[in-house]
């Protein structure tokens, strides 16, 4: 990260803050990296956003000294919502009302990238990526990727192991909320939403992924090793349907053997099954 | 000697369509008395299926498809089917002392399949060709996904239809000198070749006027099966065409339509069919 920013001339980097695991990861990483003057966070809040997300992500920014602010994003998302209000007449809210969230947000961090010159760093996880449970120009937009190859229980032990050294400045303190970590993970996108509403449980999911993704093993093979047939068809099913949104997203730091990048060149438009 | 080039549609990864496509097209042309049909390369699994290939399960599954579509044409009499798809050898194959070599001989890592052309006759694959040219420059990325046929030792694959001798040759084999200076010591009278010619503007003059001086240089006549249709962000334009020893054009199917485009080839192998106009560049882009 430090030489994708440095060597690309970046004065500096921007993290949306969410007060969850992987942008207080990124976050971590980023003042490790480029030093807290170097690093500035937005938290943009809906009505979806617990308390102790707001609260968490206020006190890991300021723990760590980089500047932080907020904006409350309902005014647009109301703007948006009576913008499309006639067309939208009769309908069902679904994913649509939640991805606009998503790219309100977006759209704000680009902003303020395009105004201050510093590149936004994205905070998506490779179990994220690889399923598509992310939303394109949304918490897709940005400039790097930076976890985009870290499966997110390889994400929460990144955070632990974190949290028990001390950091290039001598910091001894756990510079991650413990609350972060421990609460279940949640896009926060409706109300009492949690990944696993949409998806396996982590440690299943990526192990199914590891196996498809970095094995090249389908399905039999997979479910050979012990998965559930019905699971391991919706996770394969998911990564085939996520193909042309990985195709849009920013690049990354590739750390397995396979990551979704140049090592990875599968076609969006495929009939094949496996 | 009638022999049909099934320009068509391939769909990446619909094993199941693309052979049935392609069986339909074979036994249409069967019926209207052609010898030998000639589909373009991976026609069998569409082109370019990418990382794909490097999947065992996928190449299982294209083993099984040749199969099927080898038992749904056994009742074709006299019918020819050349075909592209990727082939890793089976270990136990009964194959000749060459192909037993390669089969055996397989990398820990990295590609396992060949880019191949087999000739299917009444239910059985009478031979398989493995391109030795394999593109890693501009789109293509063949390095990555195959095994050089030249690498592995294998040679070129010609094959008698009606007393006339054909030379199977698959694409980028055909932009450099050697393939064909094999398939023609090895006695090809026509060389038969299948692509997934990607579409640029200009391109189909282009091909027509490098396999021009191919078939001049050797003095053979030539016939060029594409691919047509549209995968993610290439274009493959058809415009398959025939040539003459003399590099002249004497057949051409449309640009980016389908078409089985139906030649007449004399006893040297001199191909003759209709010829559809080039477009122009606009109508092109």
């Amino acid at each position: 990260m430090r030489d994708y920013v440095g060597k690309n001339g970046f004065a500096g980097v921007i993290i949306g803050l969410s007060g969850g695991m992987d942008s207080a990861l990124v976050l971590a990483l980023a003042v490790d990296a480029l030093g807290a003057a170097r690093v500035r966070t937005l938290m943009m809040p809906s009505p979806y956003t617990a308390d102790i997300s707001l609260l968490d992500a206020r006190e890991m920014a300021q723990d760590l000294g980089v500047r932080h602010e907020e904006i409350a994003i309902e005014p647009l998302v109301d703007a948006f919502a009576a913008a499309l209000q006639p067309q939208f007449v009769g309908l069902t809210p679904d994913t649509t009302e939640e991805n606009l969230q998503a790219r309100i947000r977006g759209t704000l961090l680009m902003a303020l990238s395009n105004k201050t010159g510093w590149i936004v760093l994205t905070t998506g996880n490779k179990s994220e990526l690889a399923t598509g449970y992310c939303t394109l120009y949304g918490d897709m937009a940005g400039g790097f990727a930076v976890i985009k190859d870290v499966y997110k229980t390889l994400v929460y032990r990144l955070a632990r192991w974190r949290n028990r050294r001390a950091g290039p400045d001598g910091r001894a303190v756990p510079v991650i909320p413990e609350r972060i970590i421990t609460r279940a993970p949640s896009a926060e996108l409706r109300p009492q939403q949690t990944d696993q509403d949409s998806l396996p449980p982590y440690e299943e999911l990526d192990a199914i992924l590891a196996r498809h993704v970095e094995g090249d093993e389908a399905i039999d093979a997979i479910v050979a090793a012990g998965h559930e047939r019905a699971v391991v068809e919706q996770v394969l099913r998911l990564v085939r349907l996520g193909e042309y949104k990985r195709r849009q997203a920013p690049v990354g730091v590739r750390i397995t053997p396979r990551a979704f990048g140049r090592d990875w060149r599968q076609p969006i438009t495929t009939k094949f099954r496996a | 000697m009638k022999l049909v080039v099934a320009q068509f549609n391939a769909v990446v990864g619909d094993l199941a369509g693309n052979t049935r496509r392609i069986a339909q097209i074979a036994r249409q042309a069967h019926a209207e008395g052609a010898h030998v049909v000639l589909a373009p390369e991976l026609a069998l699994c569409g082109y370019p299926p990418e990382d794909q290939l490097l999947r065992p399960a996928f190449l299982a599954a294209c083993a099984d498809a040749l199969a099927v579509l080898a038992r749904e044409l056994a009742d074709c009499t006299g019918l020819h089917l050349i075909v592209g798809h990727p082939w890793r050898p089976a270990k136990r194959q009964a194959v000749d002392d060459d192909l037993r070599a390669a089969s055996e001989w397989e990398p820990q890592h990295g590609p396992m399949a060949f880019n191949a052309a087999s000739v299917i006759r009444e239910g059985r694959v009478l031979g398989t060709y493995a391109k030795r040219e394999l593109p890693n420059d501009h789109v293509f990325d063949e390095r990555r996904h195959f095994r050089s046929g030249r690498d592995a030792g294998l040679g070129p694959l010609v094959l008698e239809v009606q007393g006339l001798r054909l030379g199977l040759l698959v694409c980028e084999d055909v932009w450099t000198d050697e393939p064909a200076r094999l398939a023609c010591a090895a006695g090809a009278q026509l060389l038969c070749v299948l692509n997934a010619s990607p579409f640029h503007l200009g391109k189909a003059a282009e091909r027509e006027q490098r396999m021009a001086r191919l078939a001049r240089a050797h003095a053979v006549p030539l016939v060029y099966a594409n691919l047509v249709g549209g995968q993610d962000e290439l274009v493959f334009d058809g415009a398959s065409f025939a040539l003459d020893a003399q590099g002249r054009v004497q057949a051409r199917a449309g640009a980016f339509v389908e078409q089985s485009l139906a030649l007449h080839c004399d006893a040297a192998g001199a191909p003759a069919g209709g010829v559809e106009p080039l477009p122009e560049l606009e109508s092109q882009a």
